[in-house]
């Protein structure tokens, strides 16, 4: 009973770092063990897969998330992408956390779990929110050092902000500026508050005069509307969004869904099943039941009490007077559990009802009289599909622009060609591009038998090139040393396009390129590029034994980015660092085993660079380079022909007898590969095709 | 000065129709070769001499797709004689007869040129001489030249009891998909008509009718006049050739009968009366320069001076066609005409 | 190639009907899933008739499936208790027009579930107008209601749409078999007991008969028929489809709507003309 999405909400611990009043979770220690975890996600794997879901999203929630260890939480993560891909189910995790006990350790959890984001929770004034001896003011301050740091190492920071009595006492303007001025905070959302559990006794002083919370919101959205800076406050925009794009394009926030109960659930440390964190932790009598003691996730979501709260807005167009209000269709009811924590029965309206009629009122007013400001605010076009965007403008040629490299990848095959750069390097370059120039060369590609970035010159030879008339310019990096300045400068210079090389996730990635922390730079770098709108994105994946039976872990993130425009998955030439590692470069029976399940519906930026066609017909391959690719090492290096990846690989004998149809386009295999495993393969190979 | 010319080509009189309020004295003539030899070649001597004339052929009749395929693949074949000139050609036919394979080779003639018909939706005015139904001919017909991409005008003839049903005729014709409309009212003598006759203040009223239904639908089916009256109101410049009426029909016409005799309006033609050469004899410089080519901007000069001199409405309507009252006497319909532009300039 | 026909069956009829392209109608959750079971991948759509208590057991037919609820607007809350079904199908409702109407269609349009309006199914129009006006002025709906957005949008455009075209009832292209497994081109048509054709294994048409051959010249004979449709002022939103199986059916509610649509769209249109003009 759920479409091809699905959000899990999963409460690993309600332990918590934090004491604030208003919590509604219970004061417990309880925790999931991994080998409970297994079974969990294990059997909502099984159940998700089984009614045709396709993406999960799992929301860590708490207790504190960060009051766990980092290496529990990486291990946890890992379980449940393993469990859930096996059942070929796409995962996406997300992080909430208080950030308080924050510290750069979670970093790679961060980056390989919830790619470098996270969500946070800081309100203005803080009235009710305490960490250790730390409240009010206090508390604030100590959050702003955690959000700052976690800022400075490029993590991307989230904050949810819950308005209390005091709230409403500061102006709409000044709770912007403290947030979005003074913290810097991009992405903001304001949720109303409630009392339940155990703030139940702060009921009277939690939830707040209506009237005048709306008050607050419509004037807080007219501020934001003002200030026009390009920060996301919601759920403004998501209604903006709701009305200008529809539904299916804005990101709406549960309670105004039309009904949460079938687009997410909610698991606890115990494996109960409840509707949200809010339900399980604040009427734990509601859950659905648990999971760990009933095997088929199905039975559990036809429990009464879930079907009782499906049926929360149907009870209230029947009942009340929802139906003649013109905000039924963006707040749908309102939240269930804030209605029955206010009013003892979610079968009523939400208690927030007139605030949310001020604020819907508010933004409707905005959409319908600023137009043209709507139009560029909401400039987000809807989802459309993606493809694979490939090929330049020819005659092309590369340029190695540095010899020397952060790295030393376990696949490197110019390992042997590393060096300095030779002191003459600027100017080999630079007659290069104007020899590319003047011969008409249309595209030209910095690369290095090392890292570009690391050649300070790069930004000048970017420059050059463009004033030479050569117009469309890529360059290659791992994503060391690319910050927002560089790819502004470069930008600038005229370079838009971008080869980014990872590997695979988290520590596989640092495992490959034998470089710790190398991860988060490429990823980060990855994602500065994707945000600055480059023209081109693409990444490089170089296939190994290390990370070819976890690849489509790495393919989902890099299709998660919006402007990603190609992923090529490539074998290396048998040289260098391959060559002597070659056991751990794949065989070609076993990729082609593992590349059968990827489909290019599953992927469609997927693409194969130097795999033999039969390996993967199913998939499009970049095939030859063009005969009048012209390439540049050093002066002194003899420059090969470009024909069947650069004189590395031939195509085998077999292929000629079988008459294999692919000839024409196929890369052909390394000849060191073929010295070493001969021709069997190749035969069995095409006698499969 | 360039001139536009519209032949008016009868190869026959001959109709399979047997329509109630039907004037053509019917002949067993059908044009032969040697005579839509001379056409074309005469129409090619004078396009050699006057190469920036514009033509329209309107093939007419009595009903011209009882010439059958071979006489129109005849004029195909004829075709190169003025190719590279300014010619479109036109028809009106009651579309009953039409087939495929004629289809085929009009579609070819007129090249996106359209073709006019008839239809009445009061039954019983329209009716075949085989008495096979008439209206469903006709639609079969309709679809099989709609299906070759012909457009397709509508002329309507209005009588007696058209009057008071202006807007469902005006919508009858839009929903049968026509592209355009013409209403003419129904001229005398009519034939051996004995339905309900109009008046000029039926005609006037008829037209404000259609006119309301016309303005209602934000004019989306061209009707004639009204289109162009509203673009002379607007552009104060003359319309177009295509209403009937006074001014607004082309000069000079060349209206051919079977035999080649050429005569200035089709009416005249119609009747055979006035005839002003053949085009076996003589050339087509020669017919033009005849003096009764440009009768109508004689009778105009006549009607203006004389019983039009103080009309308000004489740029709207020129006289209006003599065919009924004759050549110095202004339109038989003069009132209704009247009452229509005092109506719809309230 | 052209589409296959696509026959709509009742979901008790699945093994005794062999077509390519097949819709399936039930009431009951049981018989549309073994249906499915049944013919696979040859289904093409659902149309289920009311929201049945068991309709939780639909969780196990294959995403993205087409899926019509026939509901009477009075039922229209309940789906809001089953959104899951428009996060899983293409879902859409097919309600009927009786009173209520207007409440229901906000009520399903608010759970972001667009409406077709059931013209088949007319027990009292009365609300047709206000529902119209809603669809016209509604200030957050952003699913469209059926016919009048397709009537809307083609008259705004000037790419007529009519009820012919959003309800289809060609034998060329659909078929409809009942529960007695007589065919013909719609329910109304089974209705009013006219049919032009039968199965016995495969789905048997008679091309020759009465109703096919009226079905076919359908427009023709409204036009040497001396139909009033044919004169009719909103002919190109309804192309007689209306009055086709009931020549005494009454039609000026709907008449009103058409003209009222036409209205509307047209000052639509000028007004984004207008704004055309004051851009450039």
């Amino acid at each position: 009973m759920f479409g091809r999405e699905v959000s899990v909400i999963f409460v690993p611990t309600v332990q918590c770092d934090c004491r604030c009043d208003h919590c509604f979770q219970p004061r417990t220690n309880e925790t999931i063990t991994l080998e409970q975890l297994s079974t969990v996600f294990q059997r909502i794997s099984t159940y998700l897969a089984r009614v045709g879901v396709t993406n999960v999203d799992v929301y860590w929630q708490g207790g504190e998330i960060m009051t766990l260890s980092p290496e529990w939480c990486l291990q946890a993560g890992r379980q449940i992408d393993r469990l859930l891909r096996t059942n070929n189910l796409r995962a996406k995790h997300f992080l909430q956390t208080n950030l308080m006990g924050y510290s750069p350790a979670w970093d790679p959890v961060i980056w390989e779990l919830f790619d470098g984001m996270l969500g946070s929770s800081l309100d203005f004034p803080n009235v009710y929110r305490r960490y250790r001896g730390l409240s009010g003011e206090a508390y604030n301050e100590h959050w702003i050092g955690r959000f700052k740091e976690a800022t400075s190492r490029g993590l991307q920071v989230s904050v949810i902000s819950v308005p209390n009595k005091r709230t409403l006492d500061v102006s709409p303007l000044d709770f912007y500026h403290y947030y979005f001025d003074e913290l810097g905070i991009k992405s903001l959302q304001l949720n109303t508050p409630f009392a339940a559990g155990p703030s139940s006794h702060l009921a009277g002083e939690i939830f707040l005069d209506a009237p005048r919370l709306g008050d607050f919101l419509a004037n807080l959205f007219d501020v934001y509307c003002s200030r026009d800076d390009g920060v996301t406050l919601d759920p403004f925009k998501s209604i903006v969004d709701r009305l200008v794009l529809g539904d299916n394009a804005a990101k709406v926030p549960c309670f105004f869904c039309p009904n949460c109960v079938s687009s997410f659930f909610c698991v606890g440390p115990g494996g109960e099943i409840g509707q949200c964190d809010a339900w399980l932790g604040s009427f734990p009598e509601k859950t659905f039941g648990n999971i760990l003691e009933t095997e088929n996730l199905g039975d559990i979501l036809i429990s009464s009490n879930r079907l009782e709260l499906a049926a929360r807005t149907e009870n209230l167009i029947r009942n009340s007077e929802c139906l003649e209000c013109s905000c039924i269709s963006l707040c749908n009811g309102g939240c269930p559990v804030r209605t029955k924590s206010a009013k003892g029965d979610p079968n009523h309206s939400d208690p927030q009802c007139e605030a949310y009629k001020k604020m819907f009122e508010a933004v409707d007013k905005h959409v319908r009289t600023e137009p043209h400001l709507w139009n560029k605010w909401s400039s987000c076009s809807p989802p459309e599909a993606r493809s694979l965007v490939w090929g330049w403008s020819e005659p092309g040629a590369i340029v190695f622009s540095s010899f020397e490299c952060t790295n030393n990848c376990i696949f490197c095959a110019p390992a042997h060609d590393r060096s300095k750069n030779p002191p003459d390097l600027d100017r080999q370059v630079f007659d290069f591009i104007t020899e590319c120039a003047q011969s008409g060369a249309k595209t030209l590609f910095f690369t290095g038998a090392g890292e570009p970035t690391l050649n300070p010159s790069l930004v000048n030879y970017v420059r050059f090139a463009r004033d030479a008339g050569i117009l469309e310019l890529f360059m290659f990096t791992n994503g060391y040393g690319v910050t927002e300045k560089l790819i502004e400068e470069l930008r600038d210079a005229g370079l838009e396009n971008y080869w980014v090389s990872i590997h695979g996730v988290g520590e596989t990635h640092d495992r490959i390129v034998r470089r710790k922390g190398s991860y988060v730079q490429a990823f980060r770098a990855l994602s500065l590029i994707n945000d600055s709108s480059p023209r081109r994105l693409n990444v490089n994946t170089c296939l190994n034994m290390l990370n070819v039976d976890e690849i489509e872990r790495l393919m989902d993130k890099v299709l998660s980015f919006p402007r990603t425009t190609a992923h090529c998955l490539c074998l290396p030439e048998w040289d260098g660092n391959a060559y002597t590692n070659r056991d751990k470069m794949c065989r070609l029976p076993y990729l082609k085993e593992r590349l059968g399940s990827i489909t290019s519906k599953r992927y469609p930026l997927t693409m194969l660079d130097n795999v033999p066609h039969c390996v993967a017909p199913h998939l499009p391959h970049i095939g030859n380079a063009p005969d009048d690719l012209r390439i540049k090492r050093r002066d002194t290096d003899q420059l090969v022909s470009n024909r069947l990846n650069m004189g590395h690989n031939s195509i085998p004998e077999p292929c000629w007898m079988k008459k294999c149809t692919h000839l024409e386009a196929c890369v052909g295999v390394d000849r060191r590969y073929l010295e070493e495993y001969g021709d069997d393969e190749i035969i069995a190979l095409i006698e499969e095709a | 000065m360039a001139k536009n010319i519209e032949f008016v080509i009868k190869p026959t009189f001959r109709c399979n129709g047997a329509c109630s309020y039907c004037n053509v004295a019917e002949t067993g003539l059908f044009m032969e070769e040697p005579v839509i030899e001379s056409v074309f070649r005469r129409l090619a001597e004078y396009l050699e001499q006057n190469p920036l004339d514009e033509t329209t052929i309107l093939w007419h009749g009595g009903e011209p797709t009882l010439m059958g395929e071979s006489f129109f693949r005849k004029v195909l074949e004829l075709q190169p004689l003025i190719s590279g000139r300014a010619v479109h050609h036109v028809m009106q036919s009651n579309l009953t007869r039409m087939t495929p394979a004629l289809a085929d080779i009009l579609c070819e003639l007129l090249n996106g040129g359209g073709i006019g018909t008839s239809l009445d939706p009061f039954s019983g005015y329209r009716r075949l001489k085989n008495g096979e139904p008439y209206a469903e001919r006709w639609y079969e017909g309709f679809e099989l030249v709609r299906s070759r991409g012909f457009r397709v005008g509508m002329v309507y003839v209005a009588h007696g009891e058209s009057a008071g049903f202006g807007k469902r005729i005006y919508h009858f014709f839009k929903n049968l998909g026509v592209d355009s409309l013409t209403l003419i009212p129904l001229e005398e003598p009519a034939g051996k008509f004995d339905g309900a006759r109009l008046d000029p203040q039926s005609w006037g009223r008829f037209l404000v009718e259609v006119y309301r239904a016309w303005e209602e639908d934000y004019g989306s089916l061209p009707v004639e006049p009204f289109a162009n009256w509203a673009d002379f109101a607007r552009e104060k410049q003359s319309p177009s050739c295509g209403f009937p009426e006074g001014l607004h029909c082309c000069e000079p016409t060349v209206a051919v009968s079977p035999t080649g005799g050429v005569y200035p309006c089709v009416r005249l033609l119609d009747v055979g009366s006035g005839a002003i050469g053949n085009l076996a004899a003589d050339s087509l410089e020669k017919i033009l320069s005849h003096p009764d080519a440009l009768w109508r901007s004689r009778r105009r000069d006549i009607l203006r001076n004389g019983e039009c001199a103080s009309c308000r409405w004489w740029d709207f309507c020129a006289g209006g066609c003599a065919a009924a009252c004759g050549f110095g006497r202004k339109t038989v319909w003069c009132e209704g005409y009247k009452l229509f532009f005092e109506a719809v300039n309230e | 190639m052209s589409d296959p026909v696509l026959v709509s069956i009742p979901a008790s009829l699945a093994r005794e009907i062999d077509a390519e392209a097949l819709m399936v109608r039930s009431g009951q959750s049981d018989e549309i899933v073994s249906a499915c079971r049944d013919l696979g991948a040859r289904v093409q759509g659902i149309e289920l008739n009311g929201l049945p208590e068991d309709v939780l057991k639909l969780a196990d037919l294959p995403q993205d499936l087409p899926v019509t609820i026939k509901l009477h607007p009075r039922e229209a809350a309940r789906v809001y208790t089953n959104t899951w079904m428009a996060d899983r199908f293409s879902l859409s409702v097919l309600m009927d027009i009786d009173l209520g109407l207007l409440q229901g269609v906000k009520t399903v349009t608010s759970a972001s579930i667009p409406v077709i309006l059931n013209v088949e199914e007319i027990r009292d129009a009365s609300d047709l107008m206000p529902t119209l006006q809603y669809y016209l002025h509604g200030r957050h709906l952003r699913v469209p209601v059926e016919f009048f957005h397709s009537a809307f949008i083609g008259c705004m455009k000037g790419t007529l749409v009519s009820l012919l075209q959003i309800y289809l009832e060609s034998p060329t292209t659909h078929l409809y078999v009942d529960q007695s497994m007589q065919v013909t081109a719609s329910e109304r048509f089974a209705r009013a007991g006219r049919f032009f054709g039968n199965v016995s294994l495969g789905v048997h048409v008679d091309t020759s008969s009465a109703v096919y051959v009226e079905l076919i010249d359908r427009k023709k004979n409204l036009f040497v028929g001396g139909s009033q449709c044919a004169s009719c002022e909103a002919f190109d939103l309804c192309e007689g489809y209306l009055r086709f199986v009931d020549p005494g059916f009454k039609c000026e509610p709907f008449f009103e709507v058409f003209l009222e649509i036409k209205a509307k769209a047209q000052e639509m249109a000028e007004d984004l003309r207008d704004a055309d003009v004051a851009q450039e």
